[in-house]
Parts: C-alpha cells; structure tokens; sequence
C-alpha cells in the first residue's frame, strides 16, 4: 500500500512539474495559434503564408548533452531528410538557457523550403522549436520567426 | 486693251477685298472686336495648344478615337497605329530554384544583354536586369529556362495618359514662360519685374523637374524590368547508412510534419 502510495505521489508529482513548464509560443503578429497543435507539439502557431512555428519538449536520456542532441537532430534532418545546413548559432532562450540553432534548406513538391531549429536541454529535458515555411515567406518574416525562437521559455 | 484693263481689274480685287476686311470687322459684335484687337496687338492671346480643362479634358484616347474618327484634332490614323501609340511599362519578378546560383546570375545577365539590354543590379542571389520592351516576353521565357520557376509576377501599367498629361503640362509651362519673358521685355515697373522674374523662376524649376520625370517614364516604357531571385535546390540526399537513434521523436522533426 506504502508502496502504491508512494509510486502515486511520484507520479503526481512529475505531473506537476511537467505541467509547469511552458509550453506556448511568443505569438508573432499576423500569426493565429492552432487550436489543436497536434499530437507532437504542445503549441503550433500559423502564419497566412503558410510559416509555421512549432514548440515540443520531450524527456532527455539523463546524460545527455546540448552537443549530443544537436548533432542527433542535425544528423536526422540531413541524412534522414536530405535537408542542407545553412547555417549554425547559438541561442538563448527568454530565461537565459544557452541552446543552439540551425538553419536548413529543402524543398516541398519541387518549391523551395526554409527550416530552423532550435534546440534547448534542460533538467532532462530537450525542448525543441521549429520554424519553417516558403523560402520567401519565411525570410520576409525572419525577425518575427528568430523574436519568437528567442521568446522560448525553457526553465519551469 | 486687254493688257491695259488688267490693272483696273486688280486694283478693283484689291478694294473689295479689303471692302470685304472692313465689312467683317463691322459684322462681328463688340466682343469679337477686342478679341481680335487683343490678339493682334499683345502676345498673351498666341495660339495655344489644348489645355487640360475641368469640362474637357483632352486625352490621349479622346484624341486617339477622334483621331481615329478623323474629327479634326488630328490627322485620321488607323485603329492598329493607336493601339501602337499606348505607353505601357512592363515589369517581371521571377523566383528560380536553380543547382547553382553564381552560374545561373552570370547566364541571367548574359540573357540580358543578348536581348540589347543590360544588368540594372546584382546583389547576392539577386538581379535586376533591364531589356527593350520589345523583346520583354522573349526575354521572360528565356530566363524561366535557367532553373525551376517557383514564382512568377508580371504587371504592365499602361501610362499612356500619364505621359500626355505631362507633355500637355510641359507645352503649357513653357508657353506661360515665353509669354513672361515677352512681358519682361516689355518694360514694367520695378515691383512688376520682380514678380515676373520670381515666377519664371519658379516655373523653369517646375519644367526641369517635369522633364525628368517626363525621361524616367519613357526609359521605364523603352525598357522593362525583370527582378530574378534565384534559389538553389536541394539535392536528393543519397542513401547512406545513418545511426538510427532509439528516439522515435526525432523521426517527426521536420517540414512534413511542422506544416502539416
């Protein structure tokens, strides 16, 4: 009974916890949040053009590192994707976490594409947001989309 | 005999006809006298051409169809010889996905300059090329054949009556501006040549600047503009051997599922 009582508490607990941690975007201007994200974000919001940004946080194997997820999520874009990296920086989330970005380019149905992704490790956790659309329409929103990535709130 | 009535009859032309001169100068009314007087004697009444008015407006097309009509603005031209005479400026924006942008901008400026026209710009994955109007489309075809057209906007703004208005502005300033110079020449009061001065003044600064805008309409009608983005595709990745992660999640990074 202890037992179960105690495994409960656990659980509610990391509930709790996980419930505190944000899980919303900075909505840009012109931009409408989806009511129903999907089941692999906890946020998505849309612009008209077709950009969209997204926000998902997923429990990390204990050791892992900002290094060791980067390079996982970069591998997985470009090997498993055929995405190309443009171009690589660090970011920092609103509440000061050191993370890292990467640009991509690819391609939908023959249009030319714009990924970004941002990735953040935190208390065994990877909080990712994405950000991609029409080339065009995302460099015409370049400031928005990079106010946005930076809005992250990574620690609970 | 003949010979020496020929005078007599000459002479008997010339008095009735100018008989005739009095004869009409008495048949008009009071106000078409000093009409005539005025344009006789001073030059501010000096035909002029039509000007633009709040109940008439002349433009080209009212001159072009009663041209057409043959109504007496003009010579009688054909249908086909108005259309020819319209003013349109002629722009194109392209998106181009293409392997390789530095070649596709060197081949992008060499299409130009084939056509007779010239790069106007060339900044990073961006040109901006000028061609006659008159191989516009050729030149738009061609260009589409460098790459994957992603975008395509093409707009032709006809400024056919914009460009008579101002070469109907410019006849008019430059009629005011003879006609003030005839005034200054004529001797007035200190105070009066001083107006007069300022005010051709201010009309030639008026003119220079009608002119060049007169000039930037007819180098935009002579040769269009064509803006060419080019984006450089990305190449099918080859199937390589990559570490498959025990994290499912990362399968579902990417556009597919982001912009589903």
């Amino acid at each position: 009974m202890k037992r179960y009582a105690l495994v409960a508490l656990v659980l509610a607990t990391a509930s709790v916890v996980a419930g505190c941690y944000p899980t919303t975007l900075r909505l840009p201007e012109s931009y409408v949040r989806l009511e129903d994200a999907g089941s692999d974000y906890t946020d998505r919001v849309v612009s008209a053009d077709g950009v969209t940004i997204g926000l998902r946080r997923r429990q990390a194997a204990q050791d892992g590192s900002l290094a060791f997820w980067a390079k996982a999520i970069r591998n997985q874009l470009t090997g498993g994707k055929g995405y190309s990296v443009k171009e690589e920086s660090d970011i920092k989330s609103t509440d000061g976490e050191v993370g890292r970005r990467m640009d991509f380019t690819s391609s939908v149905k023959g249009n030319p594409f714009a990924y970004a992704v941002a990735v953040w490790v935190h208390a065994g956790q990877v909080i990712v947001a994405e950000a991609g659309g029409p080339t065009q329409a995302f460099a015409a929103d370049a400031e928005e989309i990079g106010q946005s990535l930076s809005a992250v709130k990574v620690r609970g | 005999m003949v010979l020496a009535l020929l005078p007599v009859v000459l002479a008997a032309g010339c008095a009735q006809t100018a008989a005739m001169g009095r004869y009409n100068a008495v048949a008009q009314g009071p106000t078409q006298r000093v009409r005539a007087k005025a344009a006789a004697g001073a030059a501010v009444d000096q035909a002029s051409p039509p000007m633009p008015t709040a109940t008439g407006l002349v433009t080209t097309a009212s001159r072009a169809a009663a041209a057409t009509a043959g109504n007496g603005l003009g010579p009688a031209i054909g249908p086909e010889a108005a259309a020819s005479a319209r003013k349109l400026i002629r722009d194109a924006a392209l998106v181009i996905g293409v392997n390789n942008q530095a070649e596709a901008i060197r081949e992008a400026q060499s299409v130009a300059s084939g056509f007779g026209g010239y790069t106007q710009e060339a900044v990073r994955n961006r040109v901006i090329l000028r061609v006659p109007a008159a191989r516009f489309d050729e030149a738009v075809t061609r260009l589409g054949k460098l790459g994957i057209v992603s975008d395509r906007k093409i707009e032709a703004r006809d400024v056919t009556d914009a460009y008579a208005d101002l070469a109907l502005r410019l006849q008019a300033k430059r009629a005011t501006v003879e006609r003030l110079k005839a005034l200054l020449e004529r001797g007035q009061k200190m105070e009066e040549l001083l107006k007069i001065e300022k005010e051709l003044e201010r009309l030639t600064e008026e003119i220079e600047r009608l002119e060049a805008a007169q000039r930037l309409m007819g180098s935009r009608v002579a040769m269009s503009t064509i803006s060419v983005e080019f984006i450089e595709l990305v190449r099918a990745a080859q199937i390589t051997w990559r570490p498959e992660l025990p994290f499912p999640w990362l399968h579902s990074l990417g556009l597919d599922v982001l912009v589903d």
